[in-house]
């Protein structure tokens, strides 16, 4: 493992310099091993997948599609506070066996996430997945696909008025 | 500037100054405003019209300005497009001796920027209740004194109301009422006919339903029910100053605006007994000045213009000009709300809606009307709304893959909610004074909040939660759910007093004219000057108040008198 080659994959997408890199980050980023062997940020292979299996593509984009992982990866580095992202990377990995969930067929993704998901709410909900759960909703439905696309978005609607749902066909974002 | 007399300095922009500065000069009269907040001119909102995905966030704010801001970041229109708006905490700090939310605007406008836009007349019972219950000071004014005001007021904002003639709630002159949808109608029919002393009308907002002469002249045009308000209108549809009174003040060419001006303090001079002007900082340059005027009109919200009075110490006011007996900083009050109910509206699952209504439903006081009702003094109002659930549930809820994304493209039920706003007591104790030492950057004393909530606002609370809970039920609503929420004063951002108007000097601060008792050339005429808070939204009254104490000052001016 290339662990210098990893703290400065890190560096990159944390924002940051190595040298102000907590070790809890290093120690999160270290248990996604692929990451390093393809160079690529095996996190957000895996954020997109997962995006992809809550909103797959249908008569509108996908997640991945509309460009959620991006605005996760944003939402990470810019947004979250330094430990609050590692701790969030943290539980990617364990949540989805260090990045091995990327090389098992589709059927068996798809469970994993179903299971994920019907735990939310519940005694057993995974934190990380509630949180990341929510990052793809609010990237999907508020990125130009999901609101022009997926719901109905006007900018300009003109004085209130009362329609038919069958009208409007759709959720207005 | 410095060597230029002014017939009228107006301390602050908002909902008040802006509208004293329009009345000033559209009377001739050379006026000064002067405002704390930095420049912005109508048109230039800079994330007017954004969609979500062109903000990096998608409208969250990111931590180091909730750090700056970890006041205002409470405030229910807080995000990233409207954070600007607001005052950055560790630049304005204040001591909380008890807990009080100071919400402050951040820019020229003010408050009037980013209002809540509901527009309500004071009743002939909201003058008389400091008399009736013995609560606070007794008004010199009635009902009858302001109405001729609020006809002057009312058509230049533009307030959208259906006449319903209720003594409670006193009809205006309005554009057409905002619409009721499918489901608001027959809740109407129900809650009526259960509840013969409640009403259930369209709230009154101050957005163009259909502009007239006067609002086009300003470019102001019809509210496209964009529901994005608070980041600026460039169609000028909900009043602002800054859409509205400054621009009708400037084309007069008698109005000077100076913004990120920090007032100071008002001068006064012992030998003739007037304020001569006032002092204040350049929030940027830290250069401080003085500018004079004949009259002075302080406008610059309830909190910040008493704590520039109580700062304005000479020989003769020791304790704050026109100060001789400790009334300055008493009676602050806010309303107290928290208290209300949402339900779930089973059917109307056809019906849908376009646009972003700027306003619902007002449900007005019916507590303590015509008979006393035992638990508490006076009463409160509900804004109320029906609405169908979009996609937010998705967020947190379960579901994946296709059957989830055709979930969440179909809107959810119709619910209907209540937030109540209740009248809280004035109260003597209940006060805001300068820390002896602490300053400011620019060097302004720090204001020092002690003001709470007592028995009669904790009972007006719960009794919020109970009948809107009952209604519900009486309009056929499911799933019911109650609140009671505790927020501390200055929550509804309708905080009010500490300048009060009253009969004689020992009591109160201001005559009847908004006049202080002391000090013949010094008006007060924001939320300050309220003896009480009656329970509706106070703009328009704080602007009724100010085109009466501007014409009374005007007259005072050519008679030589001031």
């Amino acid at each position: 493992m290339d662990r210098r080659r990893f703290l400065w994959e890190m560096a990159i997408f944390l924002g940051c310099s190595t040298l102000s890199l907590d070790l809890k980050a290093v120690d999160a980023a270290l248990t996604f091993k692929g990451a390093v062997s393809s160079g690529s940020g095996l996190h957000i292979a895996l954020i997109s997948r997962i995006s992809d299996i809550v909103i797959p593509e249908t008569d509108t984009p996908s997640a991945s599609q509309a460009g959620v992982p991006g605005y996760i990866n944003f939402y990470l580095s810019e947004f979250l506070p330094r430990d609050k992202a590692s701790e969030f990377l943290g539980g990617l990995s364990e949540a989805f066996a260090q990045g091995e969930f990327l090389s098992l067929d589709a059927a068996q993704q798809v469970n994993i996430v179903q299971a994920l998901d019907d735990a939310l709410n519940t005694e057993a909900e995974n934190p990380t997945y509630k949180k990341l759960k929510e990052l793809i909703v609010i990237g999907y439905y508020t990125s130009r696909v999901g609101a022009t696309q997926a719901l109905r978005y006007d900018p300009i609607p003109g004085p209130y008025k009362e329609m038919k749902l069958a009208e409007v066909g759709r959720t207005w974002l | 500037m410095n060597n230029k007399e002014f017939d009228v300095i107006v301390v602050g922009s908002g909902m008040s100054g802006g509208y004293a500065a329009k009345e000033f000069c559209e009377k001739g009269y050379k006026t000064l405003v002067l405002d704390r907040g930095g420049m912005v001119k109508h048109g230039q909102y800079k994330t007017e019209g954004k969609a979500p995905w062109q903000m990096p966030l998608r409208g969250d704010v990111p931590e180091e300005f909730k750090a700056e801001q970890h006041i205002q970041k409470e405030v229910y229109i807080y995000n990233d497009y409207t954070r600007h708006h607001l005052i950055n905490d560790k630049d304005h700090p204040y001591e909380q001796k008890k807990p009080f939310i100071w919400y402050r605007s951040a820019t020229v406008g003010g408050k009037s920027l980013i209002w809540g836009r509901q527009s309500y007349r004071w009743n002939k019972l909201d003058f008389e209740s400091n008399k009736r219950d013995g609560n606070g000071i007794d008004w010199p004014v009635r009902y009858e004194d302001i109405a001729p005001w609020y006809d002057r007021v009312e058509p230049f904002v533009g307030i959208s109301g259906s006449y319903e003639g209720l003594d409670v709630l006193p009809d205006g002159k309005f554009l057409p009422a905002l619409p009721l949808n499918v489901v608001e109608r027959d809740m109407k029919k129900k809650i009526e006919q259960t509840f013969p002393d409640r009403h259930f009308i369209p709230a009154r907002v101050a957005h163009l339903t259909q502009p007239q002469k006067q609002h086009l002249e300003l470019g102001r045009v019809q509210c496209q029910a964009r529901s994005e308000c608070p980041r600026g209108c460039s169609f000028g549809a909900y009043y602002s100053s800054n859409s509205a009174a400054l621009p009708a003040a400037e084309r007069t060419g008698n109005l000077t605006l100076v913004a990120d001006a920090q007032v100071q303090e008002v001068l006064y001079d012992k030998a003739s007994g007037r304020a001569t002007g006032v002092a204040y900082v350049d929030v940027r340059s830290g250069e401080r000045k003085q500018v004079f005027a004949k009259t002075v009109f302080m406008c610059a919200s309830t909190l910040a213009s008493v704590q520039i009075l109580l700062n304005s110490k000479s020989e003769s006011f020791p304790d704050g000009i026109g100060n001789r007996f400790d009334v300055l900083g008493r009676y602050i009050m806010d309303h107290c709300g928290g208290g209300g109910a949402s339900g779930l509206v089973p059917g109307y699952l056809e019906d849908y809606y376009k646009g972003r209504r700027p306003g619902g439903v007002y449900i007005p006081r019916f507590r303590n009307i015509g008979k006393k009702y035992g638990k508490f003094e006076r009463g409160y109002g509900f804004q109320c709304g029906a609405s169908r659930a979009g996609w937010h549930w998705a967020k947190s809820g379960k579901g994946i893959g296709k059957a989830f994304k055709e979930k969440v493209s179909q809107p959810g039920n119709w619910y209907f909610t209540m937030w109540g706003f209740g009248e809280s007591l004035p109260r003597y104790e209940n006060r805001v004074y300068l820390h002896p030492t602490k300053k400011d950057k620019w060097g302004m004393p720090l204001l020092v909040t002690d003001v709470a909530y007592g028995e009669n606002e904790s009972a007006m609370v719960k009794d919020m939660s109970e009948t809107a809970a009952e209604m519900l039920e009486a309009a056929g609503l499911k799933n019911i759910r109650p609140f009671e929420g505790e927020a501390p004063p200055g929550g509804a951002i309708h905080e009010m007093g500490g300048a009060c108007i009253g009969r004689e000097v020992e009591t109160s601060y201001l005559n009847k004219w908004n006049q202080c008792h002391d000090v013949k050339n010094l008006f007060v005429t924001d939320g300050a000057a309220f003896s009480s808070v009656s329970c509706v939204n106070p703009s328009i009254t704080f602007m009724a108040f100010t085109a009466r104490a501007v014409d009374y000052a005007d007259q005072q001016m050519k008679q030589g008198l001031i």
